[in-house]
């Protein structure tokens, strides 16, 4: 993706520069694993997330927020640029949009090598993960991988805090049956 | 456990996110409800199992370079540019306000050269405002009448 250019009110000042290395660098490696399991594989995840400082870059003048909503802002910036890369990556073969009634009760992407899971719990919760339909992916991991509030989630996701709930609650249900399914619990 | 937003709202009261009394709330009903419990149970091993098993990715030195120079090649304002923009503003407010001088300048002259053939105009020329003022005023009486 080519990188953008810099308009000259987006031109940044040595000062904002050194901002930007204090307060959205420290954030590289949440950004690279949010990006890992948007686009669940290393080369994509990171030409994202190159892309997704380039841009966060060029917006951090218009960045007003604490140092503790960086982390927020930054993902939220990796998170669109993945699905803009997405949508770039499959615009040939789109699918059904994602319908949360539709998606939410039926087991997707059932492996034929689902017994083969069963030899390892641990792997099989990390596929389970790479499984689920990316809205459910992203609220698992921006919880409990990277500890964001209901709010800042909905605030990245761009979903009310009760569909960043909803949605919680499913994703974590058909992880405990996949782990139920590896453990046989 | 077929109530949606009933298990929302467990896991809510678990991420820390339930307001002090609707904690309250579902504390007291938890502790009375056996399939509560057991849903408690099994998402407390969930989380710890996603703790222990489901990995965090540290960005590759690779990745880590790329980006820091993508920040050092970032376009910067550059201190004589800032010069060159106030120095252009300042040649700009010189020209706007000698353009305004000389124009209230201009306006003056227009004006005396109309006031002085309004005069040459006047029975008497020259005369002074009030003997103007008298002469409009009889003029406006008179086409009054």
């Amino acid at each position: 993706m080519a990188a953008k250019s810099f308009s000259e009110g987006e031109r940044l000042d040595s000062q904002e520069v050194e901002r930007f290395e204090t307060v959205v660098l420290p954030h590289l490696d949440a950004a690279y694993t949010l990006a890992r399991y948007l686009m669940r594989n290393d080369h994509d995840a990171e030409d994202v997330v190159q892309d997704a400082y380039l841009r966060a870059l060029k917006y951090f003048s218009g960045f007003r927020g604490e140092e503790s909503s960086a982390r927020a802002w930054v993902l939220a910036i990796v998170r669109n640029t993945a699905y803009t890369w997405r949508r770039q990556q499959h615009s040939d073969t789109l699918g059904t949009p994602f319908n949360e009634e539709l998606h939410s009760d039926s087991v997707a992407d059932e492996h034929p090598e689902a017994a083969l899971l069963k030899q390892d719990a641990g792997e099989s919760l990390t596929r389970a993960l790479d499984q689920l339909p990316i809205e459910f992916r992203e609220v698992i991991v921006l919880r409990e991988l990277e500890g964001l509030s209901y709010k800042e989630i909905s605030d990245v996701a761009g979903v009310p805090v009760g569909t960043v709930m909803s949605r919680l609650s499913r994703a974590r249900q058909r992880l405990h049956e996949a782990l139920c399914a590896a453990e046989e619990c | 456990m077929s109530h949606p937003s009933f298990e929302s709202q467990l896991d809510a009261y678990l991420d820390g996110e339930l307001a002090a009394v609707d904690a309250r709330e579902l504390e007291v009903h938890v502790a009375q409800c056996r399939e509560c419990m057991e849903f408690r149970d099994r998402r407390l091993a969930l989380r710890a199992a996603i703790k222990a098993r489901v990995p965090t990715f540290q960005a590759s030195d690779v990745l880590r370079a790329r980006v820091r120079a993508t920040v050092r090649k970032a376009p910067r304002v550059r201190p004589w540019r800032s010069l060159a923009i106030a120095a252009s503003l300042a040649v700009v407010a010189l020209g706007t306000w000698q353009l305004a001088a000389r124009r209230s300048a201009g306006e003056a002259l227009a004006g005396d050269v109309f006031t002085s053939h309004v005069r040459s105009l006047m029975p008497g020329g020259g005369g002074g405002a009030p003997h103007r003022r008298a002469v409009i005023g009889s003029a406006y009486r008179e086409a009054m009448v």
